[in-house]
């Protein structure tokens, strides 16, 4: 089961940059501007085409647990574990982004159990660029594969937080990101089993500017 | 727009991929349920294989490589004291006691021979029993107990040519200080037997794909519920189909290695399953050791990762199956899918889940304990006092 997890995440971070990409590269229409003056012209950090492949690792620290049915938090009985992820980020505009992320988490229980956890999302995002510096918060939808033992579960996923990039050169960056899931977990056959997961993540990630 | 197909078609994949059946305890909810079993572990245990464990008044034995000792008001386990052995790193091969004493299989950690069979009234000082005078080159194998008589098996490999074409298997009762026949001399028709039961008239053994009934020292093969269809031999092996017996009342539980689950006196039998895991391609269980707790009437039956032959190598394991007896058992009786007897769907999936269980012992008295011996995971308890069960600790 393990094997086919691991194709699925394959997958989906090839299939994600195209997406996003591609999506980038849709006609949009012309904006009217006016001709700056002769000698000069403004140019941005970004532009509309941009692309950003960033790789993260990282920690992912699991926050806690509600329980629906006893309207209660619940500890996380687990503690801080490793975190990788790799994201595409696409620019719609000079500062508006669409990125597609695919995540990997391994946390231990307290009594050793091994949780994996696999975020997959879409994020849309906005880029302050400060000099060498961008800040990029973002916010998207997904699923999140999970794993303890034996079982899996794919859930949705909310996945919300930010970048903060120094360009080193004119084609790389060092960037920290911190993000957060938040992870709805329905089960239908024993429902006393449903619970919402809450984890975050904080990396230190290359960026490629493409 | 046009990509949005895509994205559902990705979605779809993995949900149709990665979905699979639902478990008793959830995943998160598991986690956020644990609790800490591990904190009187002894180090050292964590990986082990016991081999078995024996009570002898206010202390607990195991079989882990060395006879270990643990007080059933103590945390952890230590080394028994070998007054009277031949050497002091001394193997614990096999173990067993009856109401005033135990009595173990000894053997040599470097070499494997065995010593033989010594026995203690008080855990701390060992007396050897004299080998069977007719022992020539069998090897001792195992020692069994039930009604307070202890028994020894031996084995002894039949030599065709330069190769090993069967085993004979013998089987002695311990009478006072000398080792008796009990009418398996010499057998090559069974197993080894490996399980014994006393339903308060005769003895059953389970031996393979055999199984043995009578009185002490008058054992024989008698009509199983799933026997042997022909001998095994070195050329032609059979995989064993018992995994143990236990007495429930007046009859004898056996559970089989093939999933099932037989209760009867040996005229009839009435069976369960095949049980199988919850796995949306199920396979069958291989049984092991059953142990009958008749105060809170639940029995427990491990289920063991072990091959059952050459041919079937990949056989599943999830801890132990727990059965309520409240009622009697029943044709089709179906294991408790969330444990809910002895602890919940949680602390059995942070303990014995996904693990092979080669035995489960039960001790009453005070306290009702029970031990699940695992394949590479330790010893494992569970405790019931005069208030609720304690859950699965680690030990």
């Amino acid at each position: 089961m393990r094997k086919i997890l691991f194709l699925i995440v394959l997958l989906c971070a090839f299939v994600m940059p195209t997406i996003a990409d591609d999506a980038v590269k849709s006609e949009n229409p012309s904006i009217q501007t006016a001709e700056p003056a002769v000698g000069t012209k403004v140019f941005n950090t970004f532009e509309k085409g941009d692309g950003i492949l960033t790789l993260a690792l990282g920690a992912a620290y699991p926050l806690g647990f509600s329980d629906p049915y006893a309207k209660q938090g619940k500890r996380p009985n687990s503690y801080p574990g490793f975190s990788f992820s790799i994201f595409y980020t696409g620019f719609l505009t000079s500062h508006w982004t669409l990125s597609g992320d695919v995540s990997g988490s391994f946390i231990n229980t307290i009594n050793g159990e091994r949780l994996f956890l696999a975020p997959i999302s879409i994020r849309a995002g906005y880029a302050f660029t400060i000099q060498q510096f961008t800040i990029m918060p973002s916010a998207g939808l997904g699923l999140a594969v999970s794993s303890l033992g034996e079982y899996n579960h794919v859930d949705m996923l909310m996945r919300f937080g930010g970048s903060f990039m120094w360009k080193a050169s004119h084609d790389m960056s060092y960037d920290f990101n911190l993000f957060f899931n938040i992870i709805p977990q329905i089960f239908t056959k024993y429902p006393e089993n449903t619970r919402v997961g809450f984890f975050a993540e904080t990396t230190i990630a290359l960026s490629y500017y493409l | 727009m046009k990509y949005i197909h895509s994205i559902i078609a990705i979605i779809f994949c993995t949900i149709v991929l990665v979905s699979c059946p639902e478990g008793p305890a959830g995943i998160f909810s598991s986690v956020s349920n644990e609790k800490e079993i591990m904190k009187n572990k002894t180090k050292g245990l964590e990986d082990s294989s016991p081999s078995f464990v024996a009570q002898l008044g206010n202390n607990y034995f195991a079989g882990i490589g060395r006879l270990w000792i643990k007080s059933n008001t103590g945390t952890t386990w230590n080394l028994a004291s070998t007054s009277g052995l031949p050497e002091s790193g001394a193997y614990a091969a096999s173990g067993v006691n009856t109401s005033a004493e135990i009595y173990v299989l000894f053997q040599n950690a470097s070499t494997g021979n065995y010593y033989g069979v010594y026995k203690s009234t008080d855990g701390s000082n060992w007396t050897g029993i004299p080998n069977p005078d007719d022992l020539g080159n069998k090897k001792m194998r195992k020692i069994l107990a039930a009604n307070d008589i202890v028994f020894l098996v031996c084995e002894e490999p039949v030599i065709s040519g330069s190769s090993i074409s069967d085993s004979k298997y013998s089987v002695y009762y311990l009478d006072g200080t000398a080792w008796k026949t009990t009418g398996i001399k010499d057998n090559t028709d069974i197993g080894m037997p490996n399980s014994l039961a006393h339903d308060g008239t005769n003895f059953w053994v389970t031996a393979g794909g055999i199984i043995l009934k009578g009185g002490k020292d008058s054992l024989a093969k008698v009509a199983g519920p799933d026997d042997w269809t022909t001998s095994s031999t070195a050329s032609s092996p059979q995989p064993p189909r018992y995994g143990g017996i236990c007495a429930i009342d007046t009859k004898v539980l056996i559970t089989g290695r093939f999933g099932k689950i037989f209760y009867g006196d040996g005229s009839s039998w009435t069976s369960s399953g095949p049980h199988t895991n919850n796995d949306s391609k199920p396979l069958t269980y291989s049984l092991s050791l059953p142990a009958y707790d008749s105060t809170n009437k639940i029995l427990f039956v491990g289920t063991s990762e072990k091959p059952l032959s050459v041919n079937i190598k990949k056989v599943p394991s999830d801890g132990y199956l727990e059965f309520d007896l409240t009622n009697g058992f029943t044709a089709n009786h179906k294991p408790l899918l969330r444990h809910e007897k002895t602890s919940d769907a949680y602390n059995f999936a942070s303990s014995l889940s996904g693990k092979s269980v080669t035995a489960m012992y039960v001790f009453a008295g005070s306290q009702t304990k029970v031990f699940a011996l695992s394949s590479g995971s330790g010893l494992w308890s569970n405790t019931k006092g005069s208030g609720s069960w304690s859950g699965w600790y680690k030990e």
